[in-house]
């Protein structure tokens, strides 16, 4: 490489505006971070491909199966499709969710960002709005496209009831619970700094603990279930459960159900209990 | 700028009740074994590592309190504090755009920088010499008025090594304050107009480097058979002589010259008359060796 002519190199340039520290630059800086990595573009391809092929698959199966008993298909048939690929989704959102912290820690990039934005909760703050809002964005459109992609597959047993609230609300909770599940990675990617150690801790909480838990016989641990990160967060996009003409004893043996709201305010608890300890260490611990 | 700065990492102390102030218009060494506290004290300068006591302000603010921290300060720190998957452009753009700093101000350093031809390449393709670069070209995109540059001419070529001596010298002559570190005298005595010393954590000099240099000020080596005789007739207030080995003493206070037109008109008969300059090197090796005890405060 060749280096300026030492003469020229010094010569004091014309002096940029000078802008001041800004909530919204820190917003823009983040978005430029996040956009201007090939890994991250290939993730965000992989989160689509995961929703669209799951919800055809799902699709199909059940193409085949109305056509063998006429009548069959629910209501939410669309919906559900297009909402079948999230719980493999969410792996790929948590991973990427992860290493939007830690790979800033694990290359040293922190270090310039956080010299060049000291305030390290707006920096936070910024990364889990750029990170919600293009995961929410691109986890809608991708689920709306299925949902469609659905109906054009089973036909119109299988109509998108865009005029029913519980559709919108299947979908909408999908990107959503997709959205919130990343930023589970994300905030134990901040209270952790690490990959490995971040991306362990978002699988055990979604998928090794329940497993744990449902292997205890014990009443407190049949009840805790609903209250995982991932079955609370199922609700977000999952018909409402119908309980009519179950038998009281049944329904006493069955965890407890958590209603929509319910499960987004759980959910929203289990991202608070990971990013207050989080947002406080990160301004104690060096870079 | 530096009051009482005290950082410990378990029970390790790097930096111990460190007090001082880098002047603006002038560039300021930082100077150091390896493992004196120098980085770990220009981290604290930026907030990146939290001080265990004691306070370091730029323009009387903490950095994190500064309202537009890249036009205060500009600071390389890590050569390799970028992701390797980005371009360098885009991690110029990504960094420039949390102070509004818009594109041509990213061309512009990438221009100073010599980095053109590989802009668009990802920076882990870079050499030490080119993330060396691009550290700098980050450190100047807010056009600070404080340049502080941790070890900048690692894995530069020469060429580079005389861009950021004149890089620095140039800002300084603006009236910009520079900071530059640095484990080699022989550097700052090219580059630096004073220098702070550090040693395990503690400040051992803050002084110009002529005062520096003065400190060890030059002896001059006497051989002679009639020695002892030499030494009373060259003693006097300003002159001391301390005896060296295989016979010869060094003699401080006095020029070659004068020792030898001395000795000449007592006709005693000289076998060696060397003037030792100290270096630079000299200096700071003598100061860092004693670095616990030995403590100077700034020749005034």
């Amino acid at each position: 490489m060749t280096a300026a002519a030492p003469a020229t190199a010094a010569q004091p340039t014309t002096a940029p505006a000078r802008g001041k520290l800004t909530f919204g630059g820190i917003l823009h800086s983040e978005w430029i971070k996040f956009v201007s990595l090939t890994s991250t573009i290939t993730t965000l391809i992989a989160i689509v491909v995961a929703i669209v092929g799951i919800g055809a698959i799902i699709a199909s199966s059940a193409r085949s199966w109305i056509e063998q008993s006429p009548g069959g298909a629910t209501d939410f048939l669309a919906a559900s499709a297009a909402t079948g690929g999230i719980s493999l989704a969410q792996l790929i959102v948590v991973v990427l969710g992860t290493l939007t912290v830690t790979r800033e820690y694990g290359t040293g990039m922190i270090r310039a960002t956080f010299t060049a934005a000291p305030r390290r909760l707006t920096v936070l703050a910024a990364k889990v709005v750029v990170f919600a809002v293009s995961v929410f964005v691109l986890g809608f459109v991708a689920i709306f496209a299925t949902a469609l992609l659905a109906q054009a597959i089973v036909g119109d047993a299988a109509a998108v009831g865009l005029g029913d609230g519980e559709t919108w609300r299947m979908l909408v909770g999908g990107a959503g619970y997709l959205t919130l599940s990343g930023l589970l990675g994300l905030g134990l990617g901040a209270l952790l700094r690490n990959t490995a150690g971040g991306i362990f801790g978002a699988i055990a909480l979604l998928l090794v603990l329940p497993i744990v838990l449902s292997l205890i016989d014990a009443d407190w641990a049949r009840n805790a279930t609903s209250f995982l990160p991932m079955n609370a967060g199922a609700t977000l996009y999952s018909p409402a459960t119908d309980l009519t003409g179950i038998p009281q004893e049944a329904l006493d043996q069955m965890p407890p159900q958590l209603d929509p709201l319910q499960g987004l305010l759980v959910l929203l608890g289990w991202l608070a209990a990971v990013f207050v300890p989080a947002a406080v260490l990160l301004r104690r611990r060096d870079a | 700028m530096i009051e009482q700065l005290t950082k410990r990492f378990g029970s390790r102390t790097a930096v111990d009740s460190l007090t001082a102030t880098v002047q603006p218009g002038r560039v300021t060494g930082f100077l150091g074994p390896n493992g004196a506290g120098k980085s770990t004290t220009m981290r604290m300068i930026v907030g990146l590592d939290r001080p265990t006591s004691g306070s370091v302000t730029v323009g009387g603010k903490r950095y994190d309190k500064l309202a537009a921290p890249m036009h205060e300060v500009g600071a390389l720190l890590d050569a390799k504090a970028a992701h390797p998957g980005r371009s360098a452009e885009s991690h110029l753009r990504s960094l420039a755009a949390t102070h509004g700093i818009g594109k041509q101000r990213v061309d512009e350093v990438i221009a100073i920088t010599g980095l053109e031809s590989v802009a668009r390449r990802k920076a882990g393709k870079f050499s030490l010499g080119m993330g060396q670069r691009l550290g700098i070209a980050v450190a100047l995109l807010g056009d600070p008025a404080t340049l502080i540059l941790d070890e900048p001419v690692n894995g530069l070529d020469p060429e580079g090594v005389m861009w950021v001596r004149q890089l620095a010298r140039h800002y300084a002559a603006e009236g910009r304050t520079v900071l530059l570190s640095s484990h080699l005298m022989s550097e700052m005595a090219q580059t630096a107009d004073h220098v702070l010393v550090l040693g395990r954590g503690r400040l051992i000099a803050d002084a110009p480097i002529g005062d520096l240099l003065g400190a060890n000020a030059a002896s001059v080596r006497v051989r002679s058979p009639r020695a002892t005789e030499l030494a009373a007739l060259l003693a006097g207030p300003q002159v001391t002589t301390t005896p060296g080995t295989d016979g010869a003493f060094e003699v401080r206070g006095l020029t070659a010259a004068e020792i030898g037109d001395r000795a000449g008109a007592a006709g005693i008969s000289l076998h060696e008359l060397t003037p030792v300059s100290a270096s630079l090197e000299e200096a700071y090796l003598a100061l860092t060796q004693h670095e616990v005890e030995y403590r100077m405060e700034a020749a005034r």
